[in-house]
């Protein structure tokens, strides 16, 4: 069990930097997800924390000891890559049984290690093949099982779910997820995938060219998000972005958009004339006669369990979620109530929420 | 042939056009020599007829009963084992250490090559000179540190002739196995390896558990290629010792090949080469079948 700490972590390669004064903390237990687009520098940070990168500036600290320039072997961490790095002349039982072989542990307890994990795995029957001989899940599981049986207290994860399809990728999801729940070890998970991050973690780093764009739990992260760019990258459907101005005068605080005039919650904020964009995410919006702001209904997408509507209207694209049944005819004018509360406000400038 | 003809031969679709020329050549040089190879085995010059005679089995006869051709098979068997041991240890440890990304090492790979370009016989006379007794280099330096005493003359010596022949194969060839190597390293992935680092292991269990089972394939190849080379070793012992002191460093080409020119017996040399190949050929498949080599 353990905490890790970075203090002002900096990378760079030559005269590119990579990451630039990151600092958080993650407690003891948690389930930590660095989320940010390919470049971000997640993947460098993960590995930097494995000791597989030198850290340039600032502390890296594991339980409280500084590590730095410790060994990777004398972190007591465990990691699953993206592509899994097993053992290709190995057979399963022998990559996972590796590092305690290493370790010099006796025989019996090895095996008894390596058939608990491989139970819990499903990988009893695949034990003795080797890893050219099973499928993309089974290698990703074995890769798993190769980092549970160290009984870590860190685990690090590099996107390990990036080269399965999208339901086994939902299945090991909810497995990676519940074997946390079960040996509750401290873990950083690193991912672009903002599902994964919003399903699996109790904290998301939001990371961006380097820093950290916001921290908080699933629910901070999509309810409030920190900047325009979270905003963006965070939700299963693309949040529509509105440009505007802040109304003067009415008694409560509104902004003026080329789609309509849009109501904002009391003490939100902004000054009167100030140039803002305002964030509405397609769920949060409904059709209804005496709307908003209006567009022209373009297209129609069905997705089951309800329905996208892409419009046309003066501020670019704009996206519903609305009921399946609803029939529209392309082109007409459709009308969309804004709830205040769930209008995101950020400076068009800085990109800050405000 | 028309234009239409060459045509249509292009075009088409049977595999005779295509392989002819090579199977042709394949016939004219391998095939043809092969056979008339084992029709002479049973034949001999004999220079009163100025004609070839049939002698039946004489020549294998003769083969089995002669204490030079086992001698020679001796020498043979002594070089192919210790040239093959020492390329395959120092071209491995070589490799690892060029394998690095340090300044200078990409020059150090290029100039590693140049040994290959010298013909194995300016090599063996190379090694001739810097071996000689009075004013050789390395007979100085040996001396000087020690290693053989001033009486004793390398080449001349039938303890060390052999020896002093193999300096001058491992010298030439060893870089041909490190180029190998170094080809089959740089084409390993590195994420086993940082896998392995975070799994605890040291240097030496990495190479152990990863860089030999992963390279055995490398390894195979090579163990091939010049294994097969190494046994009809000529050139060097040809220009360095012609065999001697006696029958020290006489190998089975050595002696195939002064039965034929020298002796003038066609049979009896055709007989000693047929030999060498079918030990290749038994040695190449049973290594083969042990290692599981797949191509």
């Amino acid at each position: 069990m353990a905490t890790v700490e970075y203090k002002g972590i900096g990378k760079s390669f030559g005269a590119v930097n990579i990451l630039r004064d990151v600092s958080f903390r993650i407690e003891d237990r948690q389930f930590v997800v660095l989320l940010g687009p390919s470049g971000c520098g997640k993947t460098t940070l993960l590995r930097m924390t494995a000791g597989l990168e030198s850290v340039s500036e600032g502390d890296l600290s594991i339980n409280g000891k500084r590590v730095n320039d410790v060994h990777p072997r004398d972190r007591d961490i465990a990691m699953v890559f993206q592509n899994y790095a097993l053992y290709p002349t190995m057979k399963v039982y022998e990559n996972i049984s590796f590092s305690l072989e290493v370790a010099k542990m006796p025989v019996a307890e090895i095996k008894q290690r390596v058939e608990r994990a491989a139970e819990i795995l499903n990988l009893t029957p695949y034990l003795q093949r080797y890893p050219k001989q099973l499928s993309g899940g089974q290698r990703q599981r074995v890769a798993m099982g190769r980092a549970m049986v160290r009984e870590p207290s860190v685990f690090l994860f590099d996107e390990p779910l990036s080269n399965l399809d999208a339901k086994l990728r939902a299945h090991m999801r909810t497995e990676i997820r519940q074997l946390h729940n079960r040996l509750k070890t401290t873990t950083i998970y690193v991912t672009h995938d903002q599902v994964e991050a919003m399903t699996m973690a109790d904290v998301i780093v939001v990371m961006r060219a380097g820093k950290i764009e916001q921290i908080g739990s699933p629910d901070d992260v999509y309810d409030r998000p920190a900047s325009k760019y979270v905003a963006d990258f965070i939700g299963a459907s693309a949040i529509n972005f509105l440009p505007g101005t802040a109304a003067s005068g009415a008694g409560v605080p509104a902004v003026d958009t080329a789609s309509g005039r849009i109501l904002l919650e009391e003490g939100s904020g902004v000054k009167p004339g100030q140039r803002v964009v305002l964030g509405l995410r397609p769920t949060d919006v409904t059709v209804a006669a005496d709307g908003a702001i209006g567009a022209r209904a373009v297209l129609l997408e069905r997705l089951g369990h309800d329905a996208q509507l892409f419009c046309e209207g003066p501020d670019g694209r704009f996206v519903a979620v609305v009921d399946k049944g609803l029939r529209f005819e392309e082109g007409s004018e459709v009308r969309f109530a804004i709830p205040p509360s769930k209008v995101h406000v950020f400076d068009a400038e800085t990109e800050a929420r405000i | 042939m028309s234009v239409a003809q060459v045509k249509r031969i292009s075009i088409s679709d049977s595999p005779i056009p295509w392989l002819l020329p090579l199977v042709s050549l394949l016939v004219v040089f391998t095939i043809y020599p092969l056979i008339y190879n084992i029709w002479l085995s049973f034949h001999e010059f004999v220079p009163r007829k100025r004609a070839l005679q049939f002698v039946g089995v004489d020549n294998w006869v003769q083969l089995w009963n002669d204490a030079r051709f086992w001698s020679s098979l001796g020498v043979t068997f002594a070089y192919f084992a210790i040239a093959l041991a020492f390329e395959l240890a120092l071209g491995m440890a070589i490799a690892l250490l060029l394998d690095a990304e340090l300044p200078g090492f990409g020059a150090l790979r290029a100039i590693l090559s140049l040994t290959l370009v010298i013909p194995p016989a300016i090599a063996g006379m190379m090694f001739l000179l810097m071996e000689d007794p009075q004013f050789g280099a390395l007979t100085y330096i040996l001396n000087s540190l020690g290693l053989l005493d001033k009486s004793i003359p390398i080449l001349a010596t039938s303890s060390t002739a052999l020896a002093g022949v193999l300096l001058a194969e491992i010298w030439q060839w060893t870089p041909f196995m490190v180029l190998i190597f170094l080809a089959g390293l740089r084409s390993l992935p590195t994420e086993p390896y940082e896998a392995a680092m975070i799994d605890g292991a040291s240097s030496f269990q990495m190479f152990r558990r990863l860089t030999l089972p992963m390279m055995s394939r490398v390894i195979a190849v090579a163990v091939l290629l010049r294994g097969i080379d190494l046994f009809r070793v000529f050139d060097y012992v040809f220009v360095m010792t012609s065999g001697g002191p006696g029958t020290a460093t006489y190998s089975l080409s050595l002696y195939a090949w002064q039965q034929t020119f020298s002796f003038i017996k066609w049979g009896y040399g055709a007989t000693l080469s047929l030999v060498s190949l079918v030990i290749i050929m038994v040695l190449a498949n049973i290594f083969i079948k042990v290692f599981k080599v797949r191509w």
